[in-house]
């Protein structure tokens, strides 16, 4: 008895499926006092809508088949409007990702950083351990990005 | 006529032949669909989308599992749809009865809620609850039968009926005493 209830307290607080079937395969199966408490197949039974209950279903063929009949004709609908229609969206989203694309390019090309990069740098003298040196200014293509390097003059 | 000879007739094209699944199975699908989602309205609609699915679906039934299966696990999802629709239903007619009592009192309030027919007991366990119930009750199905209806494991599947089960006789124990 005090076993069923630790395995009855054990079923409440354990968190996961798999334990509490544990607990029901290795004891509240087998337990006859466990199995009181639990309501048969003939105590349920009467709570639940049986087959026989069930009427009226008469109608329910008729608007299965007048369905069935319309996926029917969907089915056999051309097939060329419907492919009239996917060449159209394929077209304009090309059309968007090409306008897209070429706009990009010639903005990008007429970026005014690259124009101006002479102007906005400009390096009068450079020294490296107390000698002069020679600095390089670069820009990647398509960056903002400026590098200014500078080497030894060996 | 067995199953597999239905099915059979059926993807030659015999529309007619449905028929004859449809008569068979339609008594213990629309038992099931009203045990979980609880209203006439509803569980007729889903039967209706089962068998619609099932016609559809017909060229990729496996003949080695029973229809009877199929068809209950195809009515359990669909049910489950039902179900979710409804929760999102009621939270939108909830939202509408409060933002504008007067304007939904003025229709008829009916046709919003539909009469349930699951009282009593059954109000008190989930739908997950209430299909293992019914699949062991009236179907004898074992757990690994019920979790493959459920597209649950065969633990969980007894679980929920180790609840059911055990909720039903504390009722039925509080309504003796």
């Amino acid at each position: 008895m005090f076993r069923c209830k630790a395995i009855n307290f054990l079923f409440i607080i354990l968190p996961l499926k798999c334990w509490r079937d544990f607990l029901i395969r290795r004891h509240i199966q087998e337990c006859p006092e466990c199995q009181k408490k639990l309501a048969g197949v003939e105590e349920v039974k009467p709570f639940l809508i049986q087959e026989e209950e069930v009427g009226g279903l008469e109608g329910l063929w008729p608007e299965i088949k007048t369905k069935l009949s319309q996926e029917k004709r969907k089915k056999l609908r051309p097939l060329r409007p419907r492919l009239r229609w996917a060449f159209r969206a394929v077209g304009l989203f090309v059309a968007i990702a090409a306008g897209i694309w070429l706009y990009r390019i010639f903005t990008l090309d007429k970026s005014p950083l690259k124009e101006s990069l002479v102007e906005r740098f400009q390096i009068n003298y450079i020294r490296i351990e107390d000698k002069p040196a020679r600095a390089f200014l670069f820009q990647p293509h398509d960056s903002e990005m400026i590098f200014v390097w500078a080497e030894k003059n060996i | 006529m067995d199953d597999k000879q239905l099915i059979e007739n059926c993807l030659k094209g015999d529309v007619d032949e449905f028929k004859k699944i449809v008569d068979k199975y339609r008594g213990k699908t629309m038992a099931l669909a009203l045990n979980i989602l609880g209203n006439k309205e509803d569980a007729e609609d889903a039967c209706q989308d089962v068998f619609m699915k099932v016609y559809l679906n017909l060229d990729k039934f496996d003949f080695k599992k029973s229809l009877n299966n199929w068809l209950y696990s195809i009515l359990y999802n669909r049910c489950l749809d039902y179900l979710r629709k409804k929760r999102r239903f009621y939270k939108f007619f909830k939202k509408v009865k409060r933002d504008s009592f007067q304007f939904v009192n003025k229709k008829n309030s009916n046709s919003f809620e539909r009469q349930p027919i699951v009282q009593g007991v059954l109000k008190e366990l989930s739908h997950k609850e209430r299909t293992v119930l019914f699949l062991w009750a009236n179907e004898g199905y074992t757990s690994e039968e019920m979790a493959s209806v459920m597209k649950c494991s065969s633990s969980t599947a007894r679980v929920h009926l180790f609840k059911a089960r055990k909720k039903i006789k504390a009722i039925l124990e509080k309504e003796n005493v």
